[in-house]
């Protein structure tokens, strides 16, 4: 992407690892000698397999769900380096998936034109590429009330989804936040995201939206993301 | 095999391992020991196992949501004189419910239990309340300390002075004894879980900061109540049972030991969840906050528990309490005395992974830390402080130095240190305090520090029972100062962000994609 002036304005993207909690490590290494920068780490929780599974407390491991910022033409690197680390072709090692920006501040692009060179020797070893599957994924976001998320997967996995990782998170009203000495009380809400084929998309959120949607108890808010890149899932 | 369960199991022989392993390889190579008493301790330590592996998975699932639960729910009330009433009672049940004080209460004859129990069960309630208020009013939690400490302090030192009150003296062990043990299994999930979710639904800067520091100050509680109590109660001298090591010669009698001790823990445990569950019903039924699944979830969590404290004080209170006691007594009447103080500090770096309530404490600090602290740190820090708190009792006792030369300095130390650690590790490490002492401490540690004080003629009230005040101190030291490291780091690490700091021309400037434009302008 050229901007007006004719300097060649980095693309960037953002990658997302959810991993085991414990193999977070692994990752942020990765990400600190392939020098990206701008990684941020947030503790979720996958979803069980099976309802008895959850019941019993052995269904849902703990999951780390990395972030950070890449140039396209990083990304398949890092992609690469991680899937051998982790080895996220085994089926529940982790996953990772890349969303297109839409748009970024001017400062944090300025990091990216420092490598913007040695990049670009990168992006001609084209076999590279392959590592991110061609096949179109979405990522299903929903932020629902504190405590629907089992029912919630339930309700997913049955029109399709494979799985699904738990984030909790505060909501913030427009109103303003009730205050309590001082303190603001926040709504506790938790995210959930799911990553899914593009044709299972369209059923899988019509079906939690009816169960968990805005005007029911959970007050969920669905909304889905194009993914363009895709490793680590196991999906037939 | 399922990865959780997996993990499970692998981390409770871990935890278990070691300091088994040590007493073993002690028991044949300095203190040969009867088979029947080294048998019931290897039962024992199968039992601990188990028991470990049910415990931490049961508190996951059960104590962990219901007390962040709790504290989310309580705030969200915003009536502050409920909130603070519902604490204290809350702190009440569960202390009463917890095993260890029950143990306590039973070696203390000269105040009757119940009374006992319940001057410790308000001293919890109404620091459980202040711990509450605090957080709410964002009190510092070093300046609370302080002030309580201070009051404590000076009401050890002085109030002996008068000659009225100076049995006493006698008295102090134990009343620090009972602020180490009733944080035990039972109460640390819960409260410490607590502090999580009441901090949690604040959104200012510090909330983290505040998550820790509830177990903290439902220490000094205690402590404080039972030193009233004495004020009342003129004990004289308060004797304690001393252990017999029970006689074993065949696998049965083995077995028989254990089944005989198997109800009774049975009982108390029950007795200490019943509470809970009660408590977890109707805050269900008022609040409605669980859904269907994850109430089925605690209530098979709440089973885990169950089983796992039952099976683990078993384990601990048969095998361990005769070889503790053996180990201490053998070697302090022994010519090679001084092996007691590196043996010891060996045990206490092992031991720590064994207490059930330490993977709660250092799990929920990766968590609250988002893993800035992790498990493995934490785990050597009280690893260090635990060793520590061993090897100096061992002196103490082999030597004879009062307690209070070293618990004084040793709290002036901690308390200094607040002012210049990082604010979460204040919490952390006084939690760690009472957390570090637990049943592990009561049935292995005293034990061994009472059979090496009978070995060596000292006093058992005076020597021996200053273990668990030094186990609950020394922690508060290592980890603030492993804080103080920590803060050095993250500022050296700023700093060095900040010389390579953006450029920042243009910051408001925002550079748009087309969302077309990322597929097409390769």
């Amino acid at each position: 992407m050229i901007d007006s002036n004719g300097v060649r304005i980095p693309l960037l993207k953002c990658v997302i690892f959810i991993v085991d909690w414990t193999k977070a490590r692994v990752v942020t290494d990765i990400c600190e000698q392939e020098k990206v920068r701008f990684h941020y780490i947030v503790k979720g929780r996958g979803t069980a397999s099976s309802d008895i599974l959850d019941l019993l407390g052995i269904g849902s491991t703990e999951k780390a769900v990395i972030m950070c910022l890449e140039q396209d033409v990083g990304v398949a690197p890092l992609l690469k380096e991680v899937t051998k680390k982790i080895g996220l072709h085994n089926p529940g090692a982790g996953i990772s998936f890349t969303l297109p920006l839409s748009g970024i501040n001017q400062p944090i692009l300025q990091v990216f034109k420092v490598s913007i060179e040695k990049n670009f020797k990168i992006s001609l070893e084209a076999e590279a590429e392959k590592v991110i599957s061609e096949t179109k994924f979405d990522l299903i976001v929903s932020v629902v009330n504190q405590g629907y998320s089992d029912e919630f997967m339930a309700v997913a996995r049955e029109a399709g989804a494979t799985g699904g990782t738990v984030i909790n998170a505060r909501g913030i009203v427009h109103q303003g936040p009730v205050k309590f000495f001082g303190i603001s009380v926040q709504d506790e809400k938790e995210i959930i995201t799911i990553l899914s084929t593009r044709e299972k998309k369209a059923p899988i959120m019509q079906a939690v939206s009816q169960a968990f949607g805005i005007s029911s108890k959970a007050g969920g808010i669905i909304f889905s993301l194009p993914v363009d890149g895709v490793a680590g899932l196991d999906l037939k | 095999m399922n990865k959780i369960l997996k993990e499970k199991i692998r981390e409770a022989y871990s935890s278990v391992l070691p300091i088994s392993v040590i007493v073993l390889v002690a028991s044949v190579v300095l203190v040969p020991m009867p088979t029947g008493t080294i048998l019931m301790f290897i039962v024992g330590a199968a039992l601990l196992i188990v028991g470990m592996g049910f415990f931490t998975l049961g508190a996951d699932m059960s104590m962990m949501p219901m007390g962040e639960g709790i504290g989310v729910q309580l705030t969200k009330t915003t009536k502050l004189i409920l909130t603070l009433v519902i604490c204290f009672f809350m702190g009440l049940i569960i202390t009463i419910a917890e095993p260890d004080l029950q143990v306590l209460a039973a070696q203390v004859p000269a105040v009757p239990p119940l009374q006992l129990i319940l001057a410790v069960a308000i001293g919890v309630g109404l620091f459980l309340a202040l711990a509450i208020f605090r957080i709410l009013f964002k009190i510092r939690l070093s300046v609370l300390l302080l002030i309580f400490y201070g009051i404590l302090f000076a009401v050890i030192i002085f109030i002996p002075m008068i000659p009225r009150y100076s049995f006493l003296t006698d008295f102090i062990p134990v009343a620090f004894d009972s602020g180490g043990v009733t944080t035990g299994p039972m109460t640390v999930p819960f409260i410490l879980a607590m502090g999580v979710g009441v901090a949690s639904v604040r959104s200012d800067r510090n909330s983290q900061d505040d998550s820790f520091g509830l177990v903290a100050l439902c220490s000094i509680g205690p402590i404080l109540m039972v030193l009233l109590l004495g004020v009342f109660f003129r004990p004289s001298g308060a004797d304690v049972a001393i252990f017999a090591i029970p006689e074993v010669n065949t696998s049965r009698d083995v077995i028989k030991h254990f089944a005989i001790e198997f109800p009774r823990y049975t009982e108390d445990v029950f007795l200490a969840l019943a509470a809970i569950v009660v408590f977890f019903i109707i805050f269900q039924l008022v609040s409605n906050r669980y859904k269907k699944h994850q109430i089925g979830r605690i209530l098979i969590g709440f089973l885990y528990t169950f089983i796992g404290l039952v099976v683990f004080l078993t384990g601990v209170n048969v095998g361990f309490i005769p070889v503790g006691h053996f180990l201490g007594e053998q070697l302090a009447s022994s010519p090679f005395k001084w092996i007691l103080v590196p043996l010891s500090i060996l045990i206490g770096y092992y031991i720590v992974a064994a207490e059930p309530a330490v993977h709660v404490l250092n799990k929920q600090v990766e968590e609250i830390s988002q893993g800035t602290i992790p498990q493995k740190a934490m785990k050597q820090g009280l690893s260090i402080g635990m060793a520590a708190a061993l090897g100096i009792t061992m002196v103490r006792i082999l030597v004879g130095i009062p307690i209070m030369y070293i618990l004084v300095p040793g709290y002036v130390l901690a308390l200094a240190l607040t002012f210049f650690v990082p604010k979460i590790f204040t919490g952390i490490a006084f939690d760690s305090g009472g957390v570090c002492s637990g049943p592990m401490t009561s049935t292995f540690l005293l034990p061994l520090a009472m059979g090496t004080c009978q070995g060596v003629g000292g006093d058992l009230m005076k020597d021996a029972f200053g273990i668990v005040a030094m186990i609950a101190m020394t922690p508060l030291i290592v980890i603030q100062i492993m804080g103080l490291l920590y803060g050095h780091k993250i500022r050296t690490a700023t700093k060095r962000a900040a010389a390579q700091a953006l450029d920042s021309t243009g910051a408001g400037e925002i550079v748009e994609y087309g969302v077309e434009g990322s597929s097409n302008d390769r």
